[in-house]
This record gives structure tokens, sequence and C-alpha cells, in this order.
């Protein structure tokens, strides 16, 4: 991309000055001096390979750490020094966030657990459940027990129907506060990169809100899980996440169990015995190196596991004999995998997908045979319900539970490791150890994150980098960010405005730009989600995509189009264009001064000569060269108004492709269906004719430079 | 930075070829419309999440069916009335029962299914099989577009006659985002509905002005859609495709999937050049509760079946030029799971419809068996058609595509492995 920027060598010198000028002029307050200075000069020594200018970098940084500038963000970070902030931002917990959270006590789901939720909204399925109970109790007591009908038929008059829905209404309400909450927190808080991270994070950890009952603990999920570890340590996070009971819900974890004929703990004490007194003084270890045969012939083997050997066919039998336990034990299990009769208790959902996309990456180098085996040590890995719940929360993992009679308890080999039999929990926590700190992992994490933050091509010699961090640190987020940000990959003018905004940022920087209040409705995430990107509405756990081709087609540049413009009519919610300094300042200037004003505001000045020109006059040059007769172009106009009040009508394209793809989800009532599709429509209305001030906003928040960052 | 490369309708060809491209002015000024106007059309329908093929077209001759499938299996053909058993096809193979629009089409030889269809490859990840099945170049990540796209590409309408342009509706996706099997340099319009497609102020010349700031000659992505853009919306406008109501006997669903299909076919009604459409449909990743005869996936089957099938009566006798194929990107466990469900298996089942069908009245492709023995790592529906064979035949005898090595790399023609689904060219 070209720049009319100064030669490069100028513009780091340029840097390197005003850094240092700021760094001795401007301390803030938030952290200790000595800290801002040494991080200056750290910085300073840096500087020299940067090749965006420092008004660039300013921007850029602004752009990539936080969801773009709000009115006077780019001069306090430039005169505070973009390193400086960045070193802010890495530490939110030093940053002041007071307004925010108290503008957050408004949402009381925030700080719901999964089992207070789903206490206050029970689903529909509970609802029911109880309404049989209490007929058939009613049944009973008026002697009625012919049992011609079902135990669980209920029958549902009009009234339990309305009281249903109207619940059911109450709890989806319940859950739009997380998403209002979500957007409100990257419009407003001051802590921009952790909730850039946040982002980031309830991405790669994606879950799904229509997948059966993982709405209600969507609020847990984000405030204990994603939050806490969002710039903390990678294993934490894992296993904050794997005991998630939304993720355990979303990807069939807490309903995968031991296959049938597999020894569990729910024995545990009776078999242990039995294996002491069987194992004599030989330990594990001393059985592993220790021939089947021999354990045989020496009766040390626990007279369970030699009943099933000795019921082998002579071929296999010999082949066991030669092996050790824990081979042995392999190796029936996959004969035990191979027997059709035997119905399976495991699940592979959660096991694939944390090697595949949580952790190594689907070129990290697992097998099949380690999906298996990674399912079944997570076998007993399930949400606490109902009664159980509370008890649960108390051991401090919200709603998550280990049923020791559900797991798998025998050995098991993955990634190359053995893990002997019988060690419970653990076995599963040994396993997030191995994944979380493996060079894939490391790799496949610092690609994401540089993908993200800098290029949609991420430049490999970072990327080895930020691996590298990551594997030194043991998974430091904060660190990896650090290596990535102050990166001179981060500051190449190839980087700068590289990144295609997805209709998030999009949304939340328009929202930022015009500095609107956080809004507290669900309007603007209901925006952000008829453009494609509804929060925790990506079904696929592989999350939404990170590079520009995804996001940028036909379709899509349109709805991009016409939100600029529902901008510029002054329809973004609560974003009141008379509270909008550059509005104010510009309202009585020259068509002119306000095209200049509006440039410098939203993009640093820095736009293309056609872009300023058509904003200016209308008039793009290259199109002004063109024949006549090419009016066409510029006049055709629909003279059928269908076709335009139906824009963006259906659209809700997440909605849509939720509730197809949402197998599990919540049905909706065909009336609550029809509400939606009259709110899309308001939503999708025309707009006013747009003339004067309000037009021009229209076109720079619709206008290709405002699509990137 | 990778970039789409916009022929013929992007920025660039603005630049070397002047303003107005010869479509738009032919369309706006209500001329001939472009040549592609009357050609086939190929409609190509995803079912995301791994449809389980065996409760799709039930084996009900395979007694290994039902001893894997004690919860699941759906029974065979009953004489019975109101029971819900497989719909015999041949007196091996039956339709789920909630798959009973198909009876008909398959009776009329419209409609043949295909079975122990699939990617070679053997991953089980969703991602992977889907992306591989769109780039149709299994176990190659590399692949950076799909294989619709590489036939766009590779037959372009610009061979005869440059001046002739593809109309922008040539190839058209009714989803959100572009998907993998028509990424590529061949333009391609991603919209979730027909209505959705115009500019949102009312009178002014704010549209004219957004398109200004787009045609400014730049060739970035982003600059290059919003050209497209501009273009497609008015060549849509003049065609008007919401004027075409569905043909008596078509009953669209109300579900997402029953609404895009019919707009599919009001742009083949309203003649803009569709050449290749793109629909796709969630909810088949049946791990819980997938149920039988009834449940989940009856419910699922049952839209999509109404959906295809009110398809089929819409169009009439314009599926002599049609043809529709559907997939899904591998089977599910010959055994049912521990959660009354099924999990990710190996090979499918497609169904084919056309009007122009060699093949009738048959289940295509050699059956594997389901025995143990017979099964694909001892536990799914083993492989006897590559995938390839069949988008090679359909691309060739029926779209006319003739570099089938550009489209299918690393596998090409292989001709020797179609299934005779479409008469000799």
């Amino acid at each position: 991309m070209h720049h009319a920027s100064m030669p490069t060598l100028l513009a780091s010198r340029f840097a390197t000055l005003a850094s240092a000028v700021f760094a001795l002029s401007v301390l803030p307050a938030v952290a200790p001096a000595a800290t801002i200075l040494y991080a200056q000069a750290g910085a300073d020594a840096q500087n020299t390979g940067r090749e965006q200018t420092a008004d660039q970098q300013v921007h850029h940084a602004l752009n990539r750490l936080a969801f773009g500038p709000r009115p006077g963000d780019v001069e306090r970070v430039r005169s505070m020094g973009v390193d400086t902030w960045i070193e802010q931002q890495l530490n939110p917990e030093r940053i002041d966030d007071a307004k925010m959270e108290q503008w957050l006590t408004r949402f009381p789901t925030l700080t719901m657990s999964g089992a207070e939720f789903v206490a206050k909204y029970p689903p529909p399925g509970q609802q029911l459940a109880r309404l049989a109970v209490q007929q058939r109790t009613m049944g009973e007591m008026r002697g009625n027990t012919s049992g011609d009908t079902p135990r669980d038929a209920v029958s549902v008059s009009a009234a339990d129907s309305a009281r249903l829905r109207e619940s059911a209404r109450a709890g989806q309400r319940a859950s739009a506060e997380i998403f209002s909450a979500r957007v409100g927190r990257a419009v407003a808080s001051e802590r921009q990169l952790h909730e850039v991270m946040v982002d980031f994070w309830a991405n790669h950890f994606n879950v799904f809100v229509g997948k059966q009952q993982a709405r209600y603990y969507l609020a847990e999920y984000e405030q204990n899980a994603l939050r806490p570890h969002a710039l903390g340590n990678f294993r934490e996070l894992l296993g904050a996440v794997a005991k998630s009971p939304a993720m355990l819900l979303y990807l069939d974890q807490a309903q995968s169990v031991a296959d049938s004929g597999r020894r569990t703990l729910a024995q545990p004490l009776a078999a242990q015995r039995n294996n002491r007194r069987a194992n004599g003084r030989l330990s594990t270890r001393a059985m592993d190196r220790t021939t089947i045969g021999e354990l045989i012939d020496r009766d040390r083997l626990p007279a369970q596991q030699r009943a099933r050997i000795e019921a082998l066919p002579a071929e296999q039998l010999q082949r066991v004999r030669d092996m050790t336990l824990t081979q042995a034990q392999q190796y029936m299990a996959t004969l035990v995998n191979n027997n059709p009769r035997r119905p399976r208790g495991i699940n592979e959902n959660y096991a694939r997908e944390l090697m595949e996309l949580h952790t190594l990456g689907v070129d990290g180098g697992y097998t099949q045979q380690d999906v298996m085996e990674v399912a079944r040590a997570l076998t007993g890995w399930t949400v606490a319900r109902g009664p159980q719940a509370r008890g649960a929360q108390a051991r401090n993992a919200e709603g998550f539970m280990f049923r020791p009679e559900a797991h798998d308890a025998e050995a098991k080999t993955i990634l190359g490791q053995s893990f002997p039999a019988g060690r419970g929990q653990d076995e599963g926590e040994r396993v997030l150890d191995l994944l979380a700190n493996h060079p894939s992992t490391a790799r496949f994490i610092a690609s994401k994150l540089v993908r993200r933050f800098v290029s949609d091509v991420p430049p490999e010699r970072l990327v080895e980098r930020a691996a590298e961090t990551f594997l030194d640190t043991k998974g430091d987020i904060r660190e990896v960010m650090r290596t990535i940000v102050t990166s001179d990959e981060f500051f190449a003018a190839d980087a700068y405005r590289a990144k295609v905004k997805t209709p998030f940022e999009l949304v939340v920087s328009a929202s930022r730009a015009v500095g609107a209040q956080p809004d507290a409705t669900p309007q603007t995430a209901q925006l952000i989600a008829r453009m494609g990107q509804p929060i925790y509405g990506r079904s696929t756990p592989d999350g939404y995509p990170d590079t520009a081709d995804e996001w940028i087609n036909t379709g899509s540049i349109l709805n991009r189009m016409n939100f600029g413009l529902v901008v510029g009519a002054g329809r973004l919610p609560n974003a009141r264009p008379g509270q909008w300094p550059v509005a104010r300042e510009l309202q009585n200037k020259t068509t002119e001064e306000q095209v200049d004003g509006l440039v410098k505001a939203l993009f640093g000045g820095d736009v293309s000569a056609d872009t300023r020109a058509v904003l200016l006059s209308g008039e793009n040059p290259l199109l002004a060269r063109a024949p006549a007769g090419s009016d066409s172009l510029f006049t055709a106009r629909d003279d059928d108004d269908q076709a335009m009040s139906g824009a963006m009508s259906n659209a809700m394209a997440g909605t849509g492709s939720v509730a197809s793809a949402a197998s599990n989800a919540p049905a909706m009532s065909p009336a609550e269906m029809r509400q939606q599709r009259q709110r899309q429509r308001g939503a999708a209305a025309p707009l006013p004719d747009l003339k004067g001030f309000p037009k021009l906003v229209g076109l720079a928040f619709g206008a290709p430079e405002f699509q990137r960052r | 930075m990778q970039r789409r490369v916009f022929l013929k309708s992007g920025a660039l060809a603005l630049v070397t070829m002047g303003l107005s491209p010869s479509f738009l002015e032919r369309t706006v000024m209500g001329m001939s419309l472009p040549k592609a106007a009357r050609g086939k059309t190929l409609i190509c329908l995803f079912q995301r999440g791994a449809a389980d093929a065996l409760n799709v077209v039930v084996p009900f001759g395979e007694k290994a069916y039902y001893a894997s499938r004690p919860q699941l299996a759906v029974g065979a053909p009953s004489r019975g009335a109101g029971a819900l058993g497989a719909i015999d096809l041949d007196g091996f193979f039956g339709l789920h029962p909630s798959l009973s629009p198909f009876k008909p089409l398959y009776d009329r030889g419209l409609l043949v299914p295909i079975h122990a269809v699939g990617s070679p490859s053997a991953t089980r990840s969703h991602f992977d099989a889907q992306d591989y099945m769109e780039s149709a170049t299994p176990d190659r990540k590399g692949t950076r577009d799909g294989w619709l796209n590489r036939y766009l590409a590779t037959k372009g309408t610009c061979e005869a006659d440059c001046s002739t342009h593809a109309s922008p509706f040539r190839a058209v996706s009714m989803t959100q985002q572009t998907p993998r099997i028509l990424d590529g340099e061949s333009p391609v319009v991603a919209m979730n509905s027909l209505e959705e497609f115009s500019i949102r102020s009312a009178g002014g010349d704010a549209e004219a002005r957004l398109e200004a700031l787009y045609r400014t000659g730049k060739a970035d992505l982003v600059h290059g859609s919003g050209s497209d853009m501009f273009e497609a919306m008015k060549m849509l406008r003049s065609a008007n495709p919401l004027q075409y109501r569905p043909s008596a006997g078509a009953n669209y669903p109300r579900s997402p999937f029953g609404q895009r299909l019919q707009q599919i076919a009001q742009l083949i009604k309203s003649d803009v050049g569709l050449e290749v459409a793109f629909a796709d449909v969630g909810g088949w990743d049946t791990h819980v509760n997938q149920g039988g005869a009834q449940g989940q996936l009856a419910n699922r089957l049952g839209d999509f079946a109404q959906s295809v099938a009110a398809l089929v009566h819409d169009l009439g006798d314009r599926m002599d030029d049609v043809m529709i194929l559907t997939m899904s990107e591998f089977g599910r466990t010959v055994r049912q799971n521990g959660t009354g469900g099924t999990d990710h298996g190996h090979a499918g089942a497609m169904f084919v419809l056309g009007g122009n069908l060699a093949a009738k009245q048959q289940v295509l492709g050699k059956w594997p068996g389901l025995e143990r023995e017979q099964l694909y790592e001892g536990r799914d529906l083993a492989l006897t058609t590559d995938f390839r064979a069949v988008f090679g035949e359909v691309t060739a005898r029926h779209l006319g595509g003739n570099q089938l090595d550009r489209v299918f790399p690393g596998y090409g023609a292989r001709e020797s492995e179609w299934l005779g689904i479409l008469p000799r060219v």
C-alpha cells in the first residue's frame, strides 16, 4: 500500500525524537514512573526499525490494540507516546475503569452462574416436565390411574403456553444482556486491549448460543473463564475453558462417558484393594517391565483383567502375552473400539477440537488414536446440574464436576506419552499441561495472534519469535503480545490499514469514532448480528474467520455502505450527532472544511486524493473522464420501492444461519419469528435522503478507508 | 497480501476497458440479455455438519444396519399403513420417511441417490472435510480456491468474444459470506436474500457518491468488491427477479433454507445468467438424540426435502437445463454412540436431481456392505466413489467444462470412474 508519507529514515528519526520528548514531559498516572521510563527507553531502541510515521503509529496502535480511536484519543496517545500507551494497555489491571464497571451494574445477568440462570429462567423442557409432574399428581389425587396416557404426556393449555412463551422471552432478554455488555465494554472500556483480547479468545474458544443449554452459561463463561485470563497464562485459560459448562455442553464433553466394559473409578475402592493384593510388592512401574505372560504365570494380575485377557482368541492371547501391561491395555482398547457389538460411551467431539482448534492446530501432529485417547482421558468431566450444582460451585469451578464413575480409569498413551491407569481428574489436567506447553500450540497461538494484530499473512519471523516467547514464558499471553505489538513487523508500512474490520470491529469503531455512549439496549449487538457476526452466534467451533477475503464480498460491502449511511442518518444507537465534538465544530463550516475535518477526525488526514475529491464534490476524477452515455451508472434509480425497503431485511444473516444451524436451538414461536422479522425490517427501512454534513458523515463511514484498520 | 483478481467486472476492467461494461448497457437499456442467460445451471446444496447417510438413504436390506443401531435405525418399508418405515426404492435401499417428497421425483427419473460416496481423506474433522469437499483437493490444505470457482475461471465466457461479459450473477451464493467452494478469481455474488441487495438511501445522490468512492481504479479487495457490487445491483434492478412467484404446487417451507431456494428459482426465471448457485443448511451434526424415523434428524430432512422438491416443481421445464447436487462433508459412524447419536464417520450419500439424467430409478454407487470387515477403519461406511468422480462428470457433461485437469488438480477427468449420471455429450 502506498502512503503519502515522508521518507522512512526521516520518519523513524522523528518518531524516536518525538517519543523521547514526550516521555520526559508526560508521565501517565497509572504506572510508576520508573517503569514507564524503562519501557520508553527500551522502545526507543527498537523504534529505529519502524517504518510507519509517528502519526501512523498512533492511529495504527489505536486501531489494533483498541477498537479504534474515540474523539481525543489520538492526541492523548500522541502526547504520552505510543509505547507508553501500549505498556499501559498491556497492564489492564492498573487502568481505572470504574465508569465502565458502574455502567455494567445494570445487567444482573452478568454475575449469574449458569445454575442461577437456569433457576430463574427455566428451559421450556424443564417447565413442561414440571407441568407433567403436576398433572400426574393431580390425576392421581383424582384417582385417575388408568394408565392409558403415557407417563410423560403433558397437556398444555393456552394459558400454560402463553406463560411458557413469556418465560422464554424473559430468558432471551436476559441472554441479550450478555451481548449488550460485550459491545458496551468494547465501545467504552478504558481497558481496550483487554477487550480486544476477550474478543480474540471468545472467538478462539468459540461456543454457540444455540447449542442446547450452553446459552445459560455464557455469562459465567465470559466472566470466569475468558476475562480473568485474557492476558494471563494460556494453560490457566485453557483449563478454565475446559471446565466451563458452556464449553462442556457445546462440544458434548458433558455427555461423554467411559465405554461400557472399561474399568471406571466407580468400583475404585474394591478394585484398587484387589489390585494391591494381586500386585503384591510389584509397583505399577515394575509391572510395566514385566510381560503379561509372566504376570499371568506368577498370578500377579487382577482377576478381572486376567479373565479379559484369557478370553481373547488364541492368536491374540499369544500376542498379548509378550506385551507389557500398558501395551496390552492399548491393544485391547483398539480391539474394543473395533467391536461393533459394544455400545460406545465416549464422545470425541471436544477431544478433537481441543487439539485441532484450541491447542495444537490441525497440523499439530496428533492422530485419530490420540483423539480417542484424549476423549477417554477426559471422560467424567461434566456439568453438575440441579441439586449437585451448588456443591460444585463451592469447589470454585462453576458447575464443573468430575464424575469418577464415568471416568475411563485404564491407561492411555497420548502424543507418545503414557498415562498410567487410575489417576482420575488429574489425568485430564496432565493432558491439558501437555497440550498447553506443546511447541505446536505455541506456534498455532502465535500465528493466530499475529494474524489478528499484524496481517492476514503473518510474517513468518514474527510468528517464530512470538512462539519462542510463548514457550519461554510457559504461555504468558501478555509477554507474547508484547513481542508482537512492539515489533518492527507490527509497525511496518505494509501492516498499516492492512486488516479489514470484522462487522464487530466496524460497528464498535464507528460508535467510538462518534463518541457514542455504550448502548444498554440490544440494538447495537443486533446491528452487528445483521452484518454477519452475531455474538456467540457462530455455530461451528472454529470461530469467525480473521482474514479480509472471508469478510469482503459484494454482499457484505453493500451492508457496510448501508451501515455508513445509518451512521450519517444519526441512527447509530446512543450516538447523538449533537454530542459529537467533531460535528459541533464542523456544523457551520464550508464543505471543504467539513471534508477535511472529517478526514482528519476519522482517518488522521490520510485518505486517497480520490476519496477526498468524491467527498468534496461527488465527482470521481476517474469516472469524470469516462465517455458520455455512462450516466446510467449514476442515475440508475430504482422505481421499485420494494427492492429498496427490503434492504438488509431478511439479513439477520447471523440469525438466519443460527436458526438453521441450531439443531438444538430453543425453537422460536411463529409469533416471535414474525416480531423478529418486523424488527429487522424496521432496522432496514430506507433512510431519509441525506444532505449536507450528515451525508458527508454517511459517505465517510461507508468509504473504503473506514473498512480497514 | 492475497487478493482476488477482478476479471472482467472488477475495477481493473474499468481502467482498461472504459466505463460501462456492455452487459450493463444492454440490460439497463432493455436490450438483449447476456449469452449465458439460457445456458445450463448447476445448484450445489451443502448439508453442513455431516448428514447421517445411513439414515438418509437407508440400507434396510442390511442386517448389520439394525444390529449397529438398535435405537436409531429406520425400519424396513412396512406394508402396514401409517407405519414409519423407509420408503422402498429398490428392495434394498429406502428413503428416510421424511424424504417422501423425493419419492415421486425418483419415480419420474428426476432424482437419483448416490451411496458410499465422499472424500478419500481419512479426516473426521468437519472443517477439514468441508474444506476438501469444497476445494476438491482432499488432504491438500494449500488449495486456496474452490472447485466451482475453478470451473468458472477455466471456462470463461471470453474465449470467443471478449465484448461479451459474464453476468455478475453467473455465480451466486445465497449465504452471508462467499463459501469456500466458490472462493477464487472468478467473481461471485454472495447475499442472504435478493431484497437486501440495494443501497438504503431514499433519493439523493448518496448512492452515486458511494459508487464513486469505490470506483477509483484501485484494485484492492475492498474497492474491487464495491465495484462488483454496483454492477450487480443495477443488473438485478433491471431484471427484477422478485416479480416471479412460485409455480403452482411449489410449496417452499418458510425456513431460511426454503426461502433461499425460492430466490435461486427467481434468479433462474429472471434470466440473469445464473450458471452456478450455492446454498447451505446446517444442523446435521447429530451427536446427541438424533432420533430414528422421527426426531431431530427427521425434522432436518423434512425441511430439506420439502425445500428441494419445491425448487424442482417451481422450475418445471427449466429442470431440463438445471442440475441440483446435494453434498455433506462425510457420513457418520455405523454404530450409534452412547448419547443416542452418531459420531463423525467416512463415506456419505448425495442426491442428484435434473431433467436430463441418464441414470433413472436406481441408487448409484457400489455398496460396500456393513459387516465388520467391510467397514472403513472398523467403524464407518467405506468409500466406493470419490466425490470428484461425481463433480467431474457433472462439470463436464452438464456444464460443458473441458479443463478437468485444472478444475480437479491431481485427479483430472478419470472418465472410467464416472457413474453414468448424465448422458454422454
